[in-house]
């Protein structure tokens, strides 16, 4: 594999990784809203997913495969601290705004990660990288629909917070 | 089969052909295929009545469950007085449930409700209906005015007749104009809905009832008809104990009395549903048990389906779903050799993890096997409750009216046209909201005013302790619309009596799309009044109108009602416009749609008259008008395919068991009427727990040991009984409040569900929570 290509991947990579920290860090925020706890958790393992294939596609090209982000005992007090906090702020009237706030940049870091995907996808076809090929058409395909999820329930939340009250 | 409970006498006043308590299927008529479904009459009657004492028989319906079982109501001196099936109709061939010989009983019970209560320092208290509805009117007002049409809720039932659901649906869209409309079929159908939308393109029941007659094989998920529609299992046990018997594939974590018949019988781990049937469609697609001439016409996405289901070997299914994989390739032969399969659907997959997904894949099974459309070919995707259907096809459980798409800016302009309103009045930027984000938003106080119409959320929604703190809020005006001072209503702050079956005229169609009468039969008790009365009082005294100034419910009867909704769904795939009262009181039930649907192959899936766009069925994100028209529907339906997931919630060291829930034959719901009824009261008077021999020696328990259930949100205790179950599974029924045992232990099933949902139907998961099981006492 092309050095560049490789960091590229490199590139991904760390993109996927905080994706899903912050993935987990809204999840958490919004314990009470019980939907994006569930999903935001669950997309959190897919990218999980990719970044777990893009490790093993560097390892396997002889490439150095970047450290796999460790969550580490003081995550785990800080996500309970954060879910503890939801629950509490569970009743305020300001949570829908909270949301609407991490559901936007969620969006962003998402999209960054979709065209991440776009460009190491584009990279491997050129270079015939065919396996790289087949992972970043899931890994893009993914992304897309986490895309999809995260305008969905943006779409949801607008209405209620701007028009009410 | 052993019964909840036998009582030991004559419990109540009515009095039957045959004891319907203790054989709840009453006796067998045995059938072959393509024969008619012998008829037999079925009758209640008060004591000391003889059937010459009725003065008159009422044209009706059952709505104790969703199989809309025909029936005369038998009237004297003013009284309800008892029930006989109707033998000519094509639901029942005469047949009643004992819910339906039963059930009548309540419209005459003492506790009836018969004046508004309004709550004054703290207590209810009667007031007139002027007083309630300018107070309910002017608190609306009030909110709209400072706060916007968003903080207010309606939430629904499936107990309505269509007529009501129809005017609530115009009422809550053009005159409140507040997105937040659902119904209690969120919790009971929205999954069966949301699948057919995402397969076929619009909701409406592909199949019959009359596929029972003819199938060769049944294949039930999820389902207990023996105790959810007592009288499609007389039909399916007539055929199983007639000639030609179909084979029986039956998927239940419980040994109930539908798998004591089958020939298969996958006892699956709560949650795996999805595993299991991509396994069943891994070996459909395998084996080529695939009609490819019918999948090339008139489906898209099969490559799709065949690249999810590559990994999900049976071999792969059996290790998550914890039976063998042996059993799961016979299921798929049956599946995959029948000429004709009837498969039907119900809570044990709605109410269960990933249910959207998995409904689907059963959609899958008969487009991947041309299975739709011909006699014995169909899948039932069933309702619970007898309304649900009419919920969701008139616009009151979130979609709009005539399964029109809120995406669609045609359809929103139609329905604006019949209103008379602007396009812009009708809330279609999204969804309507669904309860359990309706309750959400009455959580965090964005929510200010929830009517709440025949349903009691505060039994039936998950982790009640939540429901119960939301509607305690004093910054939340509740108003519920019921008959019964139901555990909802005793939080209230106004509560309105309503008339209900029997006391009013209406229409309403079960789960087969088979439409009834229901005429009034007598006078409610006291001050209650028909919803429909109530709704267009309301909306009189709010003032709400069209664009010309004119009343916007310009309705008095209920056919009137009925005729504008005739002109509604012109058109459009449930079209009632051909069905009008005069012919529903000469031929009593009618289907819509005819017989079966989509037996022409053309499924409602072009972008121009689809119900939605649809959507990832692993995380619920909508696709736009442009996602669909790429898909290139265009009349063939849609495989949508997921990998299964763990559940959100599974067993562990510290709550060690899987709890699921369902219900007793006997009751239905919250017990708000079974409960009223002597018959039914007797044979199921309170909750119990089962769990398997194994699992209760484990735990040196023996039948009749008091046992707390106990999860991470709440408890209930209850006796014990020993029951066949798969083991490390505890079952509770979901009946059991405590209206009529406020100072008795906890007892609700909710105390202990969880809050989550399906990602795509929003409904709530119901059957997978961990729990724990201690013994308490004997």
């Amino acid at each position: 594999m092309k050095p560049k290509l490789a960091a590229a991947l490199g590139d991904l990579h760390a993109g996927e990784a905080e994706l899903a920290r912050e993935h987990r860090a809204v999840a958490d925020r919004h314990a009470a809203d019980h939907d994006v706890f569930h999903i935001c958790h669950s997309l959190a393992r897919q990218c999980d997913g990719h970044a777990e294939q893009i490790r093993s596609a560097l390892s396997a090209a002889g490439h150095e495969a970047p450290e796999e982000g460790h969550d580490g005992p003081r995550h785990a007090v800080i996500a309970t601290v954060r879910r503890k906090a939801s629950e509490a702020m569970g009743r305020s009237d300001q949570t829908g705004a909270l949301l609407l706030h991490d559901l936007r940049h969620l969006h962003a870091l998402a999209s960054d990660v979709e065209i991440g995907w776009t460009i190491v996808g584009q990279g491997a076809k050129a270079a015939r990288e065919l396996e790289l090929v087949g992972l970043f058409s899931t890994g893009s395909e993914e992304v897309a629909g986490q895309l999809r999820w995260i305008k969905t329930r943006i779409k949801l939340t607008a209405p209620q917070v701007l028009t009410v009250g | 089969m052993q019964f909840d409970r036998f009582p030991t006498g004559p419990v109540g006043k009515a009095l039957v052909v045959s004891d319907r308590i203790v054989d709840p299927w009453g006796s067998r008529t045995p059938f072959g295929r393509g024969e008619a479904w012998p008829a037999r009459a079925d009758v209640a009657l008060e004591q000391g009545t003889s059937p010459d004492d009725i003065e008159g028989w009422v044209q009706s319906a059952c709505v104790l469950c969703s199989n809309g079982c025909a029936l005369d109501i038998g009237v004297k001196d003013g009284r309800m007085v008892g029930v006989r099936g109707r033998e000519d109709d094509r639901v029942n061939r005469g047949r009643l449930g004992p819910k339906g010989l039963f059930g009548w009983q309540a419209n005459g019970h003492p506790d009836r409700l018969t004046s508004p209560l309004l709550r004054e320092n703290g207590e209810l208290r009667p007031v007139d209906w002027a007083t309630a509805l300018d107070i309910f009117a002017g608190r609306t007002k009030q909110i709209l005015s400072n706060s916007g049409p968003g903080a207010i809720g309606v939430y629904n039932s499936g107990q309505l007749f269509l007529e009501e659901y129809y005017a609530l649906g115009v009422l809550t869209r053009a005159g409140l104009g507040t997105i937040h409309l659902d119904g209690n079929t969120r919790l009971c159908t929205a999954t069966a809905a949301q699948s057919m939308k995402e397969s076929f393109g619009a909701d409406g029941q592909p199949g019959s009832y009359a596929d029972v007659d003819h199938c060769d094989a049944l294949f039930l998920v999820g389902h207990n008809v023996a105790f959810t529609q007592t009288v499609l299992w007389s039909r399916m046990l007539d055929r199983l104990h007639g000639p030609d018997r179909p084979a029986l594939v039956v998927v239940d974590p419980r040994r109930t009395p539908v798998a004591e018949e089958a020939d298969v019988h996958l006892a699956v781990r709560s949650g795996t549903n999805l595993a299991l049937l991509n396994a069943i469609v891994h070996e459909l697609v395998a084996h080529s048990w695939v009609d490819e001439r019918y999948v090339g016409a008139n489906t898209v996405g099969f490559d799709d389906l065949a690249r999810t289901v590559e990994r999900w070997t049976p071999d792969v299914a059996a290790q998550v779903c914890d039976v063998p994989a042996a059993d799961i390739r016979s299921a798929a032969e049956i599946i995959g050799g029948t000429p004709r399969l009837l498969s039907t659907v119900l809570q044990g997959v709605y109410q269960s993890h990933l249910a959207t997904a998995s409904a689907c894949q059963i959609n899958n099974i008969h487009l991947l096997r041309g299975m739709l459309g011909r006699p014995g070919c169909g899948v039932l995707q069933m309702n619970g409750q007898p309304t649900a259907q009419n919920a969701r096809e008139c616009g009151a459980a979130g979609d709009l009216p005539g399964f029109r798409n809120w995406q669609n800016a045609d359809h929103v302009e139609e329905l604006a046209r019949l209103w008379n309103v602007e396009p812009s009045t009708i809330p279609h930027w999204g969804p309507g909201t669904h309860a359990m984000e309706m309750f959400r938003y009455a959580e965090q106080g964005s929510l200010e005013l929830l009517w709440v119409i025949g349903t009691n959320p505060a039994v039936s929604l998950p982790e009640s302790d939540r429901i119960r703190s939301i509607l305690c809020q004093d910054r939340l005006f509740v108003v519920v619309q019921d008959a019964f001072l139901s555990e909802t209503a005793m939080l209230a702050d106004l509560v309105l009596p309503a008339a209900i079956w029997g006391e009013k005229t209406g229409t309403f169609t079960n789960t087969d799309r088979t439409v009834h009468l229901s005429e009034k039969a007598v006078e409610p008790p006291g001050g209650a009044r028909p919803d429909l009365s109530i709704i267009v009082d309301y909306a009189q005294r709010l003032g709400v109108s069209d664009k010309d100034g004119q009343p916007l419910l310009a309705w008095t009867t209920a056919e009137e009602v009925y005729d504008a909704w005739r002109a509604c769904s012109k058109g459009r795939p449930c079209d009632y416009s051909d069905i009008t009262y005069a012919r529903l009181r000469a031929e009593g039930g009618i289907q819509w749609g005819g017989e079966r649907l989509y037996g022409d192959d053309t499924f409602p899936t072009t972008s121009e008259t689809t119900e939605d766009y649809g959507h990832d069925i692993a995380t619920g994100a909508a696709w736009t008008e442009a996602d669909h028209r790429a898909l290139g529907a265009q009349g063939r339906a849609i495989f949508r395919a997921a990998h299964w997931a763990p559940p959100h919630e599974e067993p562990d060291g510290e709550y060690p068991f899987a709890l699921t829930n369902g219900r007793s034959v006997y009751h239905f719901h919250t017990r708000t009427k079974t409960a009223r009824a002597p018959e039914l009261q007797a044979a199921a008077p309170d909750s119990w727990v089962e769990m398997s021999e194994g699992d209760a020696a484990g735990l040196s328990l023996t039948e009749g040991d008091l046992v707390r259930v106990e999860s991470r949100r709440g408890h209930v205790e209850a006796p014990l009984r020993i029951r066949p179950c798969r083991s490390g599974t505890v079952f509770v029924p979901f009946h059991y409040g405590w209206w009529d045992d406020p100072d008795g232990p906890s007892r609700a099933a909710n105390e202990m569900t969880m809050t989550v949902w399906d990602p795509v139907s929003h409904q709530p998961t119901f059957k997978t929570a961990a729990v724990r099981i201690t013994r308490v006492g004997s």
